[in-house]
């Protein structure tokens, strides 16, 4: 087990004296980033404006301290997109060995733990892009022995490595010849392909698949053999289906949807689409992913198939309500789902104010259309279940039972309307684009502070704004705060804590951080706060 | 000559609440009623095979309107174009447009036919361009790029309209991605500072929901950006009422939000009907003419722009301040 190493003062990390508010900037800008940008368009920026942005606020952290970057990137509430530019990172700059506030055991753990945790599309890119640089966006390739280990050990100690063999084919075997080099896979392939091996293939065989393979070895080797195109005797089912499918479409029904029509698209092209999709929702071999995705395409071919709302985020649940229609099994997972991400909110209140932007902004870009509302009405859900007394108010929207963004942004009015009722606290939900008109909403917050209103405002954005480098605000005197998704709420609620007390603040979201993250086994090792 | 009159142009239609960032207002004109979808939003594929003419496909199978002055800008080793005036296009009609402008100075090289999206020239420009509708002299509107480029400190010699998108970039996504379309807009009449500098109405709702960013962003935006650079830090236009609280409760304080808001809407009605009492004058041979539709030009002595009309109904409205 590896050991975080203490500071002083029971302090994980303590700043440079007179730099406190500036560390405290630095983290928060990456916070900002970390928990809201996916590298895509929004309604306002272009991907490279917001790509550029992102690894700015990456390299910033980094550049500060290591150490920090590494803890933070495990956060509840940071995207995968995120952690994909963490990794990269991290494994393209040698830590030559040095002990700071990890060791390089610990470092080396939260990356395999990161890299497991990704979904296998996104971990594969992930490998891929290592093998790729861009000096004017400062990103550095990664092939040093630490991150050919990373890729072996994450993909050859997988359970589920006969799925992903037979599912990323292609690009399971870019991400090992990029482990182990196009010689030495070569090599790997040949000798996979013999049935006898002298012992020197032996050896070639057991130190570069064998010793990740745990327990699977043999079932390791079937699955390299496959994946590198060894012709051989297959004896694992999913292979077996595979090639059996080639001749007659049913024997590969245990096969992905996506394997299974690509067989059929090539083989059997006098069969429909919809055939294959009844094969496949017959074994029950759908991910939970597709069960949503393909929902729309099955009610077409008149395939049931069965999806349990309550298995997918409150985000991805408003998505397909979006595009399907809300019904009340999905209106009662929203519910469900609220209820639980509301019991770990940081506040309980008695009465509340909750003003929804449904403005046309809302929308976002058309790459990932609707996400801002959804995101929003997820949050909207959540709070609603944090207090007595809710007092709801809709900035633009069109307003059924579920809010589609259209028209302007006034949320001066709606801040007023939801002061009326007293509430303890207000919340704004808004990608922060003002303009009925603009500056109105921080007029009404500086005329409310002068008559004594002191109510908490809190502005949650879950657009990040690559032009303003981190999120829109709507008013000096109201913290933005980031949020994608209601879980991640309490991550991002501590960055007002780091605004008002960067020292207090930066120790305490690390330790949230280490508590609920892979480095949680190393915190009996750490310190307590005073 | 025909005239016409502003309410003509925006019979049948009311208006929205302003909505104002910065520099910039922008008052929607939404419709009374549901118009007709004959025109399709003018998703065009465009190209070029020689200089000075665009070559445009319409892949609707309703006609539409190319929008006056448009232009493609285009990541390609490739002279980008624009037109002066608005064409015509029959459902799946693939022409040549002529007099076409070159506005990419220093580079050369055909622009590959594909669905590029599209620009609106600066208003600032737009009326030069539009007088010089008739010639066919792709390289005579570099003069007036180059000097709206130094006017508004972009460097680099030449008439290119890309050195100003991209010195300015920033500026226009963070000036005018604030406006928002409400539901059944199908125009805008735009102010910059306290001058209305334009009126667009599109033919429907579709229409409009495609033409509003390149307006918005490179046509009215450069006005905006130009008005940001002549005046003050926190210098707001005159329709900008701040909030006059008297008394120190909240009623007193939505009180003046409303007051302030109507203020504002009174104040940008004044300067809209001021700007827009004098009646335009139409030339009386249209520029093109498809079926029913007229493709004219119309000028007074402070807009200029284009207009579609069928019989007397007014189906295309493009003007900006001369």
């Amino acid at each position: 087990m590896t050991e975080l190493v203490r500071t002083q003062q029971g302090e994980i990390y303590r700043p440079p004296a007179g730099q406190e508010i500036e560390v405290g900037r630095t983290i928060c800008a990456f916070l900002d980033t970390a928990t809201t940008s996916f590298g895509r368009a929004t309604h306002y920026n272009t991907k490279q404006e917001q790509q550029a942005a992102e690894l700015k606020a990456h390299r910033e952290l980094f550049n500060l301290e290591r150490d920090i970057y590494t803890i933070l990137l495990t956060l509840q509430g940071v995207t995968d997109r995120s952690r994909q530019i963490g990794m990269k990172t991290l494994l393209s700059h040698s830590r030559n060995g040095v002990t700071g506030i990890l060791t390089p055991g610990s470092e080396r753990e939260v990356l395999y733990q990161m890299i497991r945790s990704l979904p296998v599309p996104r971990m594969l890119k992930m490998i891929d892009g290592l093998r790729v640089g861009n000096e004017e966006l400062g990103l550095k390739k990664a092939n040093n022995a630490r991150t050919r280990k990373l890729i072996l050990r994450s993909l050859l100690s997988s359970k589920s490595l006969q799925l992903w063999a037979v599912k990323y084919r292609s690009k399971m075997r870019m991400a090992l010849t990029h482990a182990w080099g196009e010689r030495k896979t070569g090599v790997i392939r040949s000798i996979l392909s013999k049935d006898k091996w002298t012992p020197k293939e032996q050896s070639i065989v057991r130190h570069n698949l064998d010793r990740y393979a745990g327990d699977h070895v043999i079932t390791t080797r079937e699955c390299a053999a496959f994946i590198l195109g060894s012709p051989c005797q297959w004896n694992l089912p999913l292979f077996k289906a595979f090639v059996a499918a080639k001749d007659d479409l049913k024997a590969g029904a245990k096969l992905p949807l996506e394997v299974l029509e690509g067989i059929r698209s090539t083989y059997h092209k006098d069969v429909s689409k919809e055939e294959a999709l009844k094969l496949v929702a017959t074994t029950g071999t759908l991910t939970t992913h597709q069960k949503m995705t393909v929902q729309k395409r099955a009610k077409a071919a008149g395939v049931e198939v069965e999806m349990d709302p309550t298995k997918y985020d409150a985000v991805r649940l408003y998505l397909y309500a979006f595009e399907c229609g809300l019904s009340p099994e999905v209106t009662a997972a929203l519910d469900k789902k609220a209820k639980k991400a509301a019991n770990i909110f940081p506040a309980k209140y008695d009465r509340l104010g909750i003003i929804v932007d449904a403005s046309a902004s809302m929308y976002g870009d058309r790459t990932q259309a609707l996400r801002p509302m959804a995101a929003t009405l997820a949050m909207r859900d959540m709070l609603k279940h944090t207090s007595k007394q809710v007092h709801i108010t809709y900035a633009g929207g069109a307003c059924a039972d579920l809010v589609r963004p259209e028209g302007e942004t006034d949320l001066a009015s709606g801040l007023l309307e939801v002061l009326e009722s007293m509430p303890d606290a207000v919340f704004v939900l808004s990608d922060g684009y003002e303009n009925a008109p603009a500056g109105r909403f921080n007029e009404v917050i500086q005329a409310i502070r002068e008559i004594g209103i002191q109510t908490p405002v809190y502005h949650i954005n879950p657009v990040y704004a690559a032009e303003a480098g981190s999120i829109r605000s709507l008013s000096p005197d109201v913290p933005a705060m980031p949020v994608q998704t209601p879980a991640a709420i309490g991550t991002t609620f501590l960055r007002g804590l780091i605004e008002a007390e960067p020292v207090r603040g930066i120790n305490t979201l690390l330790r949230r951080a280490i508590e609920s993250g892979p480095l949680r086994k190393e915190l009996s090792h750490a310190p307590t706060e005073h | 000559m025909p005239r016409l009159s502003i309410e003509e142009i925006l019979r049948g239609t009311s208006t929205g609440r302003i909505q104002s960032v910065g520099c910039m207002g922008v008052v929607p004109i939404i419709q009374g009623e549901d118009r007709p979808e004959d025109f399709a939003p003018p998703n065009v594929e465009a190209g070029t095979r020689n200089y000075g003419r665009v070559h445009v496909r319409n892949p609707a199978d309703r006609p539409t309107i190319v929008p006056t002055a448009a232009g493609w800008c285009v990541r390609q080793a490739a002279q980008d174009h624009a037109i002066a005036s608005a064409a015509l296009m029959k459902a799946k009609e693939i022409r040549d447009i002529g007099g076409a402008m070159c506005v990419q100075q220093n580079q050369g090289g055909l622009i590959r036919q594909d669905a590029h999206k599209f620009v609106i020239l600066p208003a600032g420009m737009r009326n030069v361009a539009l007088a010089m509708r008739h010639q066919s002299r792709y390289d005579r509107l570099w003069p007036v790029l180059h000097s709206f480029n130094r006017h508004l400190g972009v460097s680099g010699y030449g008439g290119n309209l890309v050195s100003f998108l991209k010195h300015y970039q920033k500026e226009l996504d963070e000036f005018v991605a604030e406006f928002e379309l409400v539901p059944n807009q199908i125009g805008a009449v735009v102010l910059v500072m306290d001058r209305v500098v334009g009126v667009e109405v599109a033919p429907n709702v579709a229409y409009w929901s495609v033409v509003w960013e390149p307006l918005i962003r490179v046509c009215y935006g450069a006005l905006a950006i130009d008005a940001a650079r002549r005046t003050p830090e926190g210098y707001a236009p005159a329709y900008r009422t701040p909030l006059g609280i008297v008394g120190t409760d909240l009623n007193a304080i939505a009180e003046a939000l409303n007051d302030a808001n109507a203020a504002m809407s009174r104040k940008v009605t004044a300067a809209v009907d001021a700007a827009l009492a004098e009646p335009l004058l139409c030339n009386e041979t249209p520029d093109a003419q498809l079926e029913s539709f007229q493709l004219l030009t119309a000028a007074n002595q402070a807009f200029s722009g284009q207009i579609v009309k069928s019989g007397e109904a007014i189906r295309y409205a493009s003007l900006c301040l001369c």
